[in-house]
């Protein structure tokens, strides 16, 4: 199930939205909550729902487990036990086959002949997200920042909130606690207004924006992966570029603030997970306002385990390489998404030991030099290949072609993605909008929704996110 | 919650908005509107009234189910022929989904049917062709094709998914052609005489100025017809479950079945047979067509071998023969009708 399709918008979310209120109690709304977050999940197939629950009692044990001790070794026993659970089932379902395929090769060249077996795994929708989901709360408990929920319903409700469950943000527990506590409190008008709001803006720059600009790129991106067309001439590489970078930004955003909404929606306040970040000034300054849940928790959970910046600059370096590295793989079993990490981990560096000049420089300047470097970066990050992604660099930064190859650019995507453009770097962030509450603006938000909805209807196609 | 009602009777009026807007407009004519110029013929729900007035008064024994490719077959041909009267119940970009509705909607409403003469794209056998939104938005043929004609809530069910799908931007992009052509409607390009026969009017009028662009109607039409014949490559097998439902349902009420093959322009004809995949696609269908024979009540004829090949400067594209063609391919259908005629049991003639 999808945010933006019928079943969602005029089915499943009405019937939780008017169950929630009916309910009274906090453990009703819990159970209403859980059960509602695993028949969302559950329509795309229900055995995941079973792997879901798996990590969910595994960590919910062990949290109790380590809260119930007060032995560090104990303690430190099960949270390894608890995380090696879960890393085990996200690398066996999302890294299994890479790893034999890779494995494969480099038995091929020693000349081995036993090769490993690659598995028909069908990747369960989410897993990276709840994944971290259910190590983030381990970890805390482990170190006391939060105390462990001895109601079962309760952490069920947090591990499968259908609003964030399939890509993020990347709620920590200690987050949504308060809220989750006070989840038995009556309606707040303002918070379901603002909700509306969130998910309206959401919505419209899913269906209206990104989906407009993938209707344009996708086609010549695919015959381009496929081999259909051989070679991009230099305005389609960087028209499908721009774009793509334009399509993910307003995908995944949009997403966010429709999970945001539907958090209001239930009296849940979930955390912000972009800030503008096409108006970045620099490397470190674009991962402090991209996808800010997941940087945040690599900061934290990872970057600070490896010792940070405690243990000397050179370290520092190698910490952030390796935190950048998982990041990119984190997102997908491939090259690729190790390559765009690494990019990455290297850009982060240079910007760090540059930092006293890059600051000089005027600030159009070094945010139009931070926004090139992200373009580029997304080109790995889409690229299906090595291949692709060269030869989309090639035709970038060469004449290529004189005339468009066989597909031609759509002669309104130059459209979409100027008023893509001028959005990212005009307009306020979601987040800094000043939603009115006042009954007028329901009249806004509803032209909003229907116009929106016209978009959508008959497309429903899924967030970009969903894949990883 | 006075926000959430708020929003809720604002968004339930906007949309109430423009669902008026798109009835009385109705570009697609799939509603009740008839003031504004339609865009495009709904020749399902167009071909169901015609067929449902001319029943009333004196009902067909004979009916020409298929494509646009059937659709300017004359029955008066077939009635000349055969002694019977014939309707055109052919619609636009007939899918076999199409084909079967229609057959069962005649089936459960008229009585006196001895005849189908059933025309099929070789191209309808490709699993991945789906019917058009008009077939599952036709209350008439979408319940008769599951068996439900008359359900209330079918009926209401079927409203309901038509307005939904009415609200896309294409759709109100069309309401708004519609109503921009309402002080000056252009010329239609398409209308129906009394007994379901297709005229071209536009391109009639066209053809004798000489405004008709041949060349520019036979490119794009051979160019579409050629990659869906190449691009396809299995027989689906609903597709060939839901004829076959359709032969022995007709059959069995002693309805004799016409199976053929609309005729393809030569010169397209030698463009798909020029090109190895799409000429074993074009060959696969027609010799699964030939293999649903079952003489006398179920017929197929190959329509390359047995009409006189059309003549070629009768056509409006590479795939729709014009009036001059028309009254030969049927000569040849209505023989073929009178020869299952003539073979059959006389419990299976009536």
């Amino acid at each position: 199930m999808i945010f933006n399709s019928n079943i969602f918008l005029f089915a499943f979310l009405p019937v939780v939205f008017t169950l929630f209120w009916i309910a009274r109690g906090k453990q009703q709304r819990y159970v209403l909550l859980a059960i509602a977050g695993y028949v969302f999940y559950g329509y795309w197939d229900w055995r995941f729902c079973i792997l879901l629950a798996f990590s969910s009692i595994v960590s919910f044990v062990s949290g109790l487990m380590i809260d119930g001790t007060d032995s560090q070794r104990r303690k430190r026993a099960w949270v390894i036990g608890a995380v090696s659970v879960d890393l085990t089932l996200l690398g066996f379902f999302k890294y299994y086959n890479f790893v034999a395929a890779n494995l494969g090769v480099a038995l091929d060249w020693l000349s081995v002949r036993a090769q490993p077996p690659v598995l028909h795994i069908i990747l369960p929708i989410g897993i990276s997200f709840y994944t971290f989901h259910t190590i983030s709360y381990v970890v805390d408990v482990s170190k006391g920042r939060v105390k462990a929920t001895r109601n079962i319903a309760e952490y069920f409700t947090y591990v499968s909130l259908f609003s964030q469950l399939i890509a993020g943000p990347i709620v920590r527990y200690r987050q949504i606690e308060a809220d989750l506590e006070q989840i038995d409190g009556p309606p707040r008008s303002d918070w379901i207004a603002i909700g509306i709001g969130f998910f309206v803006v959401g919505l419209i720059k899913k269906v209206i924006i990104a989906d407009h600009i993938g209707g344009g790129i996708d086609p010549l991106l695919a015959a381009y992966a496929n081999g259909s067309i051989s070679a991009m001439s230099f305005g389609q590489a960087w028209i499908t570029a721009i774009g793509y970078t334009c399509q993910l930004y307003f995908d995944f955003s949009g997403y966010s603030d429709m999970a945001v909404g539907l958090g209001y929606l239930f009296s849940l306040r979930i955390p912000q997970n972009f800030d503008a970040p096409y108006r970045s000034l620099g490397i470190q300054d674009f991962w402090r306002r991209w996808h800010i849940s997941l940087s945040t928790w690599l900061r934290d959970y990872l970057y600070i385990g490896l010792g940070g910046n405690r243990k000397g600059k050179r370290r520092m370096y190698v910490n952030i390489m390796i935190v950048m590295l998982l990041g990119g793989l984190w997102h997908g079993a491939s090259w690729t998404f190790v390559i765009w990490g690494a990019y990455h981990g290297i850009l982060l560096i240079i910007d760090r030991l540059g930092s006293p000049f890059f600051r000089k420089l005027p600030p159009m300047l070094y945010r139009a030099q931070t926004f090139f470097l992200v373009i580029i970066g997304w080109v790995f990050f889409r690229a299906t290949s090595f291949r692709m992604a060269g030869g989309w660099l090639r035709s970038m930064f060469t004449a290529g072609p004189a005339r468009d190859a066989a597909l031609p650019i759509a002669p309104m995507l130059p459209i979409w993605i100027g008023i893509a453009l001028a959005v990212v770097m005009f307009l306020p962030e979601t987040w800094n909008f000043r939603f009115g509450t006042t009954r007028r603006w329901a009249a806004v938000y509803a032209a909003g929704f229907v116009l929106a909805y016209v978009f959508m209807n008959g497309t429903n196609s899924p967030f970009l996110y969903y894949q990883f | 919650m006075r926000f959430l009602w708020a929003f809720l009777g604002w968004s339930a009026l906007l949309f109430g908005a423009l669902i008026t807007v798109i009835t009385v407009v109705n570009p697609r004519r799939e509603f009740s509107g008839t003031r504004f110029p339609a865009l495009q013929l709904n020749t399902r729900q167009m071909k169901g009234d015609l067929f449902d007035s001319v029943s009333a008064r004196n009902p067909p024994t004979g009916v020409i189910i298929g494509s646009s490719r059937s659709m300017n077959l004359p029955p008066g041909e077939f009635s000349a022929v055969t002694g019977e009267r014939f309707f055109n119940f052919g619609v636009f970009n007939a899918s076999i989904e199409d084909d079967l509705a229609v057959a069962r909607y005649i089936l459960a409403t008229n009585h006196s049917v001895r005849d189908f003469v059933v025309g099929i794209d070789p191209q309808s056998f490709d699993p991945h062709i789906r019917p058009p939104a008009e077939l599952p938005h036709n209350v008439r043929l979408s319940t008769s094709r599951t068996g439900k004609l008359g359900s209330t809530w079918n009926r209401a069910v079927i409203l309901a998914r038509a307005y939904r799908d009415a609200l896309t931007v294409s759709y109100l992009v069309d309401v708004l052609k519609s109503a921009r052509n309402y002080a000056h409607p252009p010329q239609p390009a398409f209308s129906f005489d009394s007994v379901g026969v297709l005229q071209y009017p536009k391109a009639d009028s066209e053809r004798t100025t000489g405004a008709y662009v041949w060349k520019e109607h036979f490119g794009d039409c051979a160019a579409a017809q050629h990659t869906e014949f190449r691009n396809y490559d299995s027989l689906g097998v609903a597709k060939r479950a839901m004829l076959d439902s359709l032969i022995s349902e007709a059959t069995a009420r002693g309805i004799h079945v016409i199976l053929w093959t609309p005729p393809l322009h030569p010169a397209l004809s030698a463009i798909v047979y020029g090109d190895t995949a799409a000429g074993t696609n074009y060959d696969r269908a027609l010799s699964y067509m030939r293999s649903l024979a079952r003489p006398p009540m179920v017929t197929t004829v190959d329509n390359n071998a047995t009409a006189t090949v059309p003549n070629p400067n009768g056509w409006y594209d590479c795939m729709h023969f014009d009036k001059s063609n028309a009254p030969t391919v049927a000569h040849a259908l209505a023989l073929a009708v009178l020869a299952s005629h003539e073979s059959a049991p006389a419990t299976a003639a009536r």
